[in-house]
């Protein structure tokens, strides 16, 4: 594939770190701001090298939409449980846990 | 001043600003006065025009409720609809009726000629119509009470966050927010917020880029393939739900960072299963009004088959001719109505043949199947939605079922036709992708859901969901300069109705 951006082993490998580090912050389920902010300030400098490099705007975008993906694939919406199905659920749970400890 | 411009992002943040720093009992001025202003940016001499139907629609509201007899309400109502209807007709629809009357009776040789007379379509008055004859029924069937405060009647109908392409809001929905006395809690800032980056995202990183594909097909049919007219056609459909939805989430952003809910005028029509189910997620408020305006007043479901079907074809040709003074969008409307009935008579022996072989309508591959019919059918209806003529409609439809092949020669042919490449096709995808997973984060549930990443054991990630927001914001910004050095911003596409 043509472009700068493709054929630059150190802007592949910037963004590749940057999205790891992203990625590793999401697993550790840490709660702090410093990995994130560290994969954003990755990314700009390699943003900024590339485009230096000569870099076309289109091919920023396309890595900045994958960014966003990552992103939001990591995201959810969790649904509220009512007290009363929360309730209903920690019974049958507790029942198929008491189920298999008979069977055993 | 259209909302993605950076003058318009100024104005809402003073006009938020002032808005909470001022009383409530003063709001409604300064938010009628901004919208005023809003509206006059786009041609100061039309405001005018909305102040008349704001008065004349006001004042019939006070009379019909004040009315005795059953005859006198209706002939106010009447009045009213005459003078508001014909308005737009005016306005909107006067060169295309006189044009049509001209060509039809020279089909007789007649040869008359008629000079069209250089009428400026208001920006938006289809909106506020719609938007304030609502009420005005509303009122005559005693469904909502008169409303007696001017000032806040008169924002109700220029609302500016919906007043140029929409919601249209009915009066019980909106007055009550616009007079209650509270402010803008944080999640309604960060609610409203999320909207607006989702719906700078759809305009500007989608809308906008896929567009420029489109104007080049539609501009220049004979030098387009049959394969690359229907690409175009699938991607007019992308651009129009994401220019619309998109302005409308801009809205309601724009609106929830005041503490008003806006109706939710899309719900993701794109994955509908079937026609029925895309009329129902689409311009939801407009097909709501003329359900219940027109449909149900025909008679809806209610006076056998035949006429239902006769009222389905009526409504959505109207809707067709709300949208724009020309026969396409007369032929568009009536498409859509066609499908619709013809989907309605298909569907028990639909229903049949999945019992018979045991189809389960909720299996994947059935869904997928389902969503691509119908966003095959939805697409060819963008050709007379976007053809600038019934002439090119015909040459557009002729070559897209004449000239079709799938060869990788006949496909590159097709692709350079419409100037794109393979990194713009894998920008388009990934966008594509990302409209369909924001969305949950534009709306997560009304209950209030935590945003929790499933990577992390279920726990809420507040620095990511941050992170995500840069990379957006970012995103849009690229893309607006590439637009920006290229002219290519371009107004919402309903602006013009």
């Amino acid at each position: 594939m043509e472009g700068v951006l493709f054929n630059s082993p150190i802007i592949l490998g910037g963004f590749a770190l940057a999205l790891t580090i992203l990625i590793f912050e999401l697993r550790t389920n840490s709660t702090g701001y410093f990995l994130p902010v560290l994969s954003v300030l990755l990314s700009i400098a390699v943003i900024i090298y590339a485009i230096l490099l000569g870099a076309t705007l289109q091919e920023i975008v396309i890595v900045l939409l994958l960014f966003v993906i990552i992103n939001l694939a990591g995201l959810k919406t969790e649904k509220p449980q009512l007290s009363d199905e929360k309730d209903n659920n920690k019974k049958i749970s507790e029942e198929k846990s008491q189920n298999v400890e008979d069977k055993k | 001043m259209n909302f993605n411009s950076i003058e318009f992002l100024v104005y809402l943040l003073v006009v938020i600003i002032v808005h909470r720093a001022l009383p409530f009992k003063w709001r409604w001025a300064w938010l009628l006065i901004v919208s005023y202003y809003f509206y006059m940016s786009w041609n100061p001499t039309l405001v005018f025009l909305i102040l008349g139907t704001t008065v004349v629609s006001y004042v019939a509201g006070i009379y019909i409720e004040k009315s005795q007899t059953q005859k006198v309400k209706k002939l106010l109502l009447t009045l009213t609809l005459v003078v508001c209807l014909g308005t737009l007709a005016f306005f909107k629809y006067w060169n295309f009726l006189f044009s049509s009357v001209v060509d039809f009776l020279n089909l007789f040789s007649l040869n008359l000629e008629g000079k069209v007379w250089d009428i400026i379509l208001p920006v938006g008055i289809s909106f506020y119509t719609f938007q304030t004859l609502s009420y005005v029924i509303d009122v005559y069937r005693g469904k909502v009470k008169a409303e007696k405060h001017f000032g806040y009647y008169a924002l109700f109908v220029s609302y500016f966050p919906q007043l140029v392409a929409g919601p249209i809001e009915r009066p019980d929905h909106l007055l009550p927010q616009l007079k209650a006395e509270k402010n803008a809690t944080t999640e309604d800032m960060e609610q409203g917020l999320r909207l607006m980056i989702y719906g700078m995202f759809k305009k500007i990183a989608v809308a906008d880029v896929v567009g420029a594909f489109v104007t080049s097909a539609f501009g220049n049919i004979s030098a387009n393939t049959g394969f690359s007219l229907w690409l175009a056609a699938m991607l007019f459909t992308i651009q129009i739900y994401c220019d619309f939805s998109g302005y409308s989430d801009i809205a309601a952003g724009c609106a929830r960072m005041m503490g008003v809910k806006l109706t939710k005028n899309f719900n993701q029509p794109l994955l509908a299963t079937s026609i029925r189910e895309y009329g129902s997620r689409w311009h939801v408020s407009l097909n709501s009004w003329f359900m219940e305006y027109v449909y149900w007043p025909l008679g809806g479901s209610r006076k056998g088959k035949v006429r239902k079907y006769i009222n389905i074809f009526i409504v959505f040709t109207l809707s067709g001719l709300w949208h724009g003074a020309s026969w396409t969008f007369v032929m568009w409307g009536a498409l859509i109505g066609t499908y619709t009935v013809v989907e309605d008579l298909l569907r028990p022996h639909y229903r049949n043949l999945c019992k018979r072989f045991n189809i389960d309508n909720k299996n994947a591959l059935i869904v997928f199947i389902r969503r691509a019919i119908v966003f095959l059918l939805v697409g060819l209806t963008s050709v007379f939605f976007r053809a600038q003529s019934v002439e090119d409609v015909f040459l557009i439809l002729a070559k897209m079922f004449t000239e079709f092949g799938l060869s990788e020669a006949y496909v590159n042919t097709s692709l350079t036709a419409l100037s794109m490449s393979l990194l713009d096709i894998i920008q388009i995808a990934l966008s594509l992708v990302i409209v369909a997973l924001a969305h949950d984060m534009a709306y997560p549930s009304e209950k209030g859901n935590k945003l929790f990443s499933p990577l992390a054991s279920g726990k809420t990630v507040e620095a990511t969901r941050n992170t995500s927001y840069f990379y957006f914001i970012a995103l849009i910004a690229v893309v607006w300069i590439i637009a920006a050095s290229g002219n290519d911003t371009s107004a919402f596409l309903y602006f013009q109705f």
